[in-house]
């Protein structure tokens, strides 16, 4: 909770940055290669975007789903079914599927909550849902059973979501996971965040302060399941083909939960960088060992993981904090810079 | 119309009468004290007042309002607020945003929200702790900023648990400056303590449990003298006054 | 579309339920050793069942070693393992938030995991042994002698980890050390060393039943990926740190497993599984056998 992306210069910076990105694809969508390079800032950018979501949940108020896949497959599901079905555009869909993953966040965050689930039961109920998820999918034919379900290619149709090229994807995700991060910085300075970091904090304190740990948790939830079921939308639209196992598995979850966690949980910037240096480093090992080491990025997320919990549990940004903490107090007039507004 | 009401609170755990039959009053603006020897049911009743139990029988009236039902947040709200016999800060976030936290109660907005925080700080002397966090602080420094952060939200009456534990003499006594002022203020207050010296030097009235029932109410010097309540210490260990 | 129920069918499913359940007790009994003595949910309990079956038929398959004497290897080599990974990765975030704990089991799940994918590929590998072939049947059940095996070489393993830890001084040690750390280490058990023991006995028994299930369970890099996820709902039904919790559990968890099969179509008894889970982590995550944690 330090200095604020929304204030005066960081805004700058931030609004430069967005700039260079979405100058990027210029240059690159020229050639197949620079295509390639689209290709993996589109997935930092998509993974940037559901971490950030996730760390609402899990950084913010503390409460570590390790099954936010559920809410990502439930957005792809319905906005390809009613693609398919009715063919309705995903520029409405999407909001559907956002809308849906919501409730189900609600549903899923309420009960939980309710019933005090917390820390790691928390976290093995989200697991099983996802896998629940998983299995009930494979099941049901309507929803393109084990095989999933594709979404038709119908040529370069951008009201239809559907590009040629990486160009169009790119812009969707950039703006989302702008968006994104810029709700996260305003929300760190509105009284829902802070509120979400007492729960994480202390929830017995919070809850004689005022504070209600359900209605916070299960909001939380929501807002964390919407983003994600959005996310779910162009998840599908970019790969053009889902099944179970894709979106409700353990894969994308984790992922998720990893970025953050690397990057430094209940910050603003934090699953961004995790994702930034992981991803491409990922896909790197993807490309270089070829098919049978699918397992590639996998493993080197579980070594990364375990590497982080063992020797700075508080991330990348915990580190950068602590090693600037050390080089001296610039004035910590951090406080005085917020009280500026 | 008392302020805080207790009417025949009761809560059993099981066999055992934690709270027994309890009843009393609190009027604005006073201090009461609430004493007894270790596992009379002090904290219990706190629990129960501030809804962090649900009593198996009686009720609490605050302001006027039954409170049964309620949680800790919603009475919170209402203007009856607590502290912790351990203190319970929010380690990872400074002492600023722990009493922010506090102020959002009466001021959901960030500006004015900060503006609270800062002012009640200011009352108990942490203003210049304001930007360090709190898993940092000395016991006396977190204590301060426990009531801190209870008074920022604003309210009518504070419910104190021991919170002369563990301070040294010159500490309590800024302790009981500050409960003083605050009382001068207009803020009633319920003070569990095991400390005599704080609680016989600070309230008007004092309430003895001992087994979960009253067993003496009156003035400290009424009080000190009831054998009742010299029997149900014999053999506990008073804090030195 | 129509489920037809025939006796044969649900007696069959109800008797391989049985079996499977016992193995899936022995899987468990290893978590809720760890689980009720530290509190640490070790996400890689199935990927160090999964190592133990990797183990148990390379030996096997190259050696010609008969499978139930790779016990011999198994248990040691994962008590082993299980000890050192306690040692160099849990033990030092032992007293960070438990959050970390898990996380960091998370990790060395996918590490294990995806190690295995990397070196074995995902292909299953069967071992081609005599007992899965000797068949007994009793009326309309079929038995393999494999099974039959499994299911009483776990029960022999519960059984002994049971009298282990009622009539040993380490036994009593690791379950006063899971119901009052504190008091443990007043009365002079060195906690840390009692971790560190029941943390390798806890894989030993995955070692124990890796062994066990070669014979009729095929080997792959995921295997432990759902048996794992099994042992965590087998530990919560039965109850947390319960043996006897987890023989029930188990149990009922490789009935609902194969009856559900029998009478649902598709996959969907994995369903009932989870949801079975999700409802008892609800209303009574206490388990059968457990107290309710103040």
């Amino acid at each position: 909770m330090m200095r604020n992306l929304l204030q005066g210069r960081r805004f700058i910076g931030f609004a430069l940055l967005f700039l260079f990105l979405a100058l990027l694809p210029l240059p690159l969508s020229r050639s197949p290669k620079g295509e390639y390079y689209l290709h993996i800032i589109i997935l930092v950018l998509l993974y940037a975007y559901l971490s950030t979501a996730w760390n609402i949940l899990g950084g913010y108020a503390g409460q570590h789903s390790l099954g936010n896949g559920l809410y990502l497959g439930a957005g792809a599901y319905v906005s390809t079914i009613l693609f398919l079905k009715l063919g309705l555009t995903p520029w409405v869909g999407m909001w559907i599927a956002g809308a849906a993953a919501a409730l189900l966040g609600w549903f899923v965050g309420y009960v939980c909550f309710r019933y005090g689930l917390k820390g790691g039961y928390f976290a093995l109920v989200t697991i099983a849902l996802a896998e629940a998820a998983v299995y009930l999918t494979t099941n049901i034919r309507w929803l393109g059973g084990a095989r999933g379900l594709e979404v038709t290619w119908m040529g370069h149709r951008p009201l239809l979501m559907q590009f040629e090229g990486k160009t169009g994807y790119y812009y969707i995700i950039l703006v989302m996971a702008a968006l994104s991060i810029l709700y996260t910085a305003w929300l760190d300075r509105q009284r829902f965040g802070y509120y979400l970091v007492a729960v994480r904090e202390n929830e017995r304190a919070a809850d004689a302060l005022g504070v209600d740990p359900l209605k916070i948790k299960t909001q939380a939830n929501v807002v964390s399941a919407f983003m994600t079921g959005l996310g779910g939308t162009f998840f599908a639209q970019y790969y053009t083909y889902i099944h179970p196992r894709l979106v409700f598995g353990e894969g994308p979850s984790v992922q998720i939960l990893l970025f953050a966690i690397i990057g430094g949980l209940g910050t603003v910037w934090g699953p961004a960088v995790g994702a930034l240096i992981l991803v491409p480093i990922a896909e790197f090992a993807r490309a270089q060992l070829g098919g049978s080491f699918a397992g590639a990025p996998l493993l080197l997320y579980g070594a990364v993981l375990m590497v982080v919990m063992l020797f700075m549990p508080h991330g990348i940004l915990g580190v950068v904090e602590s090693v600037m903490e050390k080089v001296g107090h610039r004035g910590k007039a951090a406080t005085g810079e917020r009280a500026s507004e | 119309m008392a302020m805080l009401s207790v009417r025949d609170l009761t809560k059993c755990f099981g066999g055992l009468r934690a709270v027994d039959n309890l009843s009393f009053d609190v009027e604005e603006k006073e201090i009461v004290g609430l004493i007894g020897p270790n596992g009379a049911g002090k904290t219990t009743t706190f629990n129960l007042i501030t809804g962090f139990l649900s009593p198996t029988a009686g009720e609490v009236i605050f302001d006027g309002r039954p409170l049964s039902d309620l949680k800790p947040h919603q009475i919170c709200k209402l203007g009856l607020a607590r502290t912790f016999q351990i203190v319970q800060p929010f380690p990872d976030i400074t002492v600023l945003e722990n009493a922010l936290i506090g102020a959002y109660v009466r001021h959901p907005s960030t500006a004015a929200a900060e503006r609270k925080a800062r002012e009640t700080l200011e009352r108990v002397g942490l203003t210049h702790k304001a930007d360090e966090l709190a898993k940092n602080l000395t016991l006396i420094e977190l204590k301060r900023l426990e009531i801190a952060r209870v008074l920022a939200t604003g309210p009518k009456m504070l419910l104190l648990d021991e919170v002369a534990a563990g301070l040294n003499l010159a500490e309590i006594d800024e302790i009981l400056e500050l409960v003083r002022e605050l009382n001068d203020q207009g803020i009633t207050f319920l003070v569990v303590e095991h400390v005599m010296k704080v609680i016989m030097s600070l309230s008007r009235r004092i309430i003895v449990l001992d087994f979960g029932k009253k067993i003496a109410e009156g003035t400290p010097d009424e009080v000190s003298r009831d054998p009742r309540v010299l029997e149900a210490y014999l053999g506990e260990e008073e804090a030195v006054a | 579309m129509s489920i037809t129920l025939s006796f044969p069918l649900l007696a069959q499913a109800f008797v391989s339920g049985i079996m499977l359940g016992g193995v899936f007790a022995l899987i468990a009994i290893g978590l809720t050793l760890i689980w009720g003595v530290m509190g640490i949910i070790n996400f890689a309990h199935g990927e160090f069942l999964m190592v133990g079956m990797y183990i148990a038929y390379f030996l096997a398959a190259r050696t010609g070693l008969d499978p139930y004497f790779t016990i011999l290897v198994t248990v040691p080599a994962l008590f082993l393992i299980g000890a050192g990974i306690f040692r160099v990765n849990i033990q030092p975030v032992l007293k960070d938030p438990v959050m970390n704990q898990i996380l960091l089991t998370v990790g060395l799940m996918l590490v294990l995991q995806n190690l295995a994918l990397v070196l074995f590929t995902a292909t299953p590998l069967s071992l081609d042994n005599p007992y899965n072939k000797m068949i007994f049947n009793v009326g309309p059940v079929v038995i393999p002698l494999s099974n039959l095996l499994g299911f009483v070489g776990s029960l022999l393993g519960v059984a002994i980890l049971w009298w282990f830890l009622r009539y040993t001084d380490m036994g009593r040690a690791i379950r006063a050390a899971s119901q009052n750390r504190e008091a443990a280490t007043l009365m002079g058990i060195d906690v840390r060393r009692t971790y560190l023991v029941a943390f390798g006995i806890g894989s030993a028994c995955v070692g124990l039943a890796a062994s066990l299930m070669i014979p009729f369970y095929y080997v792959a890099p995921l295997v432990g990926a759902f048996l794992g996820l099994v042992a965590f709902i087998v530990v919560i039904l039965g109850g947390m740190g319960n043996v006897l919790g987890a023989l029930v559990g188990g149990l009922i968890i490789g009935l609902t497993e194969t009856m559900g099969a029998a009478i649902l179509p598709g996959s969907l008894s994995r369903v009932l599984t989870f949801a079975i889970f999700i409802l008892v982590l609800l209303f009574r995550p206490q388990g059968i056998f457990g107290r309710r944690q103040a």
